[in-house]
């Protein structure tokens, strides 16, 4: 079980919530620089991720969905289609990585790939939903494809996070 | 805390080789017809067609635009006969189908998931299969 001190764990879980709200409503103010429709870096699942090593599996569900609620209200896209994709797209995610990191010898960095792809396609299914229409799916392929470098760059992204992260906390447990 | 292994490991670059075969994989019926000249290009809201031209007629016209009221407000396509189909004006608050190029192959689509609206191109030959698959 990670961390048992229940304060400790109760602020770390807040930071991350608040540092996954920071990064989702900046990405969704990024100008649209990417060459697929509708794809996007995920930089808030850099926080998801790191919810996901160092927190117990209830909290980390509970802190990914008050994420996403909280930056879709800030936003203003709260039960917009927006904020359905959003949801999808995160739950998506969220389980394959709790699956994903199940399987042994595979690193945050595959967990953060499997993540990425399960995002878009979670994504795009919720899409296909909204509009009540599969032609969608024809997106897919691209957008798994840009799941790659998305998935290797917030697992990269986490990792630095969770190394500082440690540091941190270890440096706070010294003094 | 449980600690994260290496970056990198195998098993990493087998979940990477599985993503990028389930991509190249989904992308044969993209390329099915990708080629394929001719055709008509739609516009339709959910299972509602709203407009459609043939691609021979829109060659032979001039540029023109039409709007169509959506779930997210009124949405305003180009029809260009050197181009293709774009979205020149969206009320929706993200605007991505604004930022979508000019569509102009069978299969290409412009879709605003906010106004449930979306434009596509259908080759010769397969009229009405992407209103079926929509269905």
């Amino acid at each position: 079980m990670p961390y048992r001190d229940e304060t400790r764990r109760l602020v770390l879980a807040s930071v991350l919530a608040a540092i996954g709200v920071a990064l989702n409503i900046a990405e969704s103010a990024l100008p649209f620089l990417l060459p697929v429709p509708g794809a996007k870096m995920g930089l808030a699942n850099i926080a998801t991720l790191m919810c996901l090593y160092l927190l117990p599996l209830r909290l980390a569900v509970a802190v990914i969905f008050l994420r996403v609620f909280l930056a879709s209200l800030l936003t203003g896209s709260l039960l917009s289609s927006a904020f359905l994709l959003s949801l999808a797209g995160g739950a998506a995610s969220l389980a394959v990585m709790i699956l994903t990191r199940k399987i042994p010898r595979v690193s945050l960095a595959g967990v953060s790939l499997a993540g990425a792809a399960a995002h878009n396609t979670g994504q795009l299914l919720a899409a296909c939903l909204v509009i009540n229409n599969r032609v969608l799916l024809y997106y897919l392929p691209p957008l798994l494809i840009f799941s790659l470098p998305a998935g290797l760059f917030t697992g990269f992204a986490a990792q630095s996070g969770l190394t500082l992260l440690e540091r941190a906390i270890f440096r706070a447990g010294k003094s | 805390m449980k600690k994260a292994n290496g970056f990198i490991g195998k098993n990493d670059l087998y979940i990477a080789g599985l993503i990028l075969l389930l991509s190249l994989l989904s992308f044969i019926p993209a390329l099915a017809n990708w080629e394929a000249a001719g055709g008509r290009v739609f516009v339709a809201a959910q299972e509602t067609e709203l407009f459609s031209v043939r691609l021979a007629q829109l060659k032979q016209g001039n540029v023109f635009t039409q709007s169509f009221a959506s779930a997210a407000g009124p949405i305003t396509f180009e029809f260009d006969p050197e181009k293709g189909v774009r979205v020149i004006g969206a009320s929706c608050p993200d605007k991505i189908c604004m930022h979508m190029s000019y569509i102009n192959k069978p299969r290409q689509m412009i879709v605003c998931i906010p106004g449930k609206i979306y434009a596509a191109i259908e080759a010769p030959g397969t009229e009405g299969e992407l209103d079926a698959i929509s269905r």
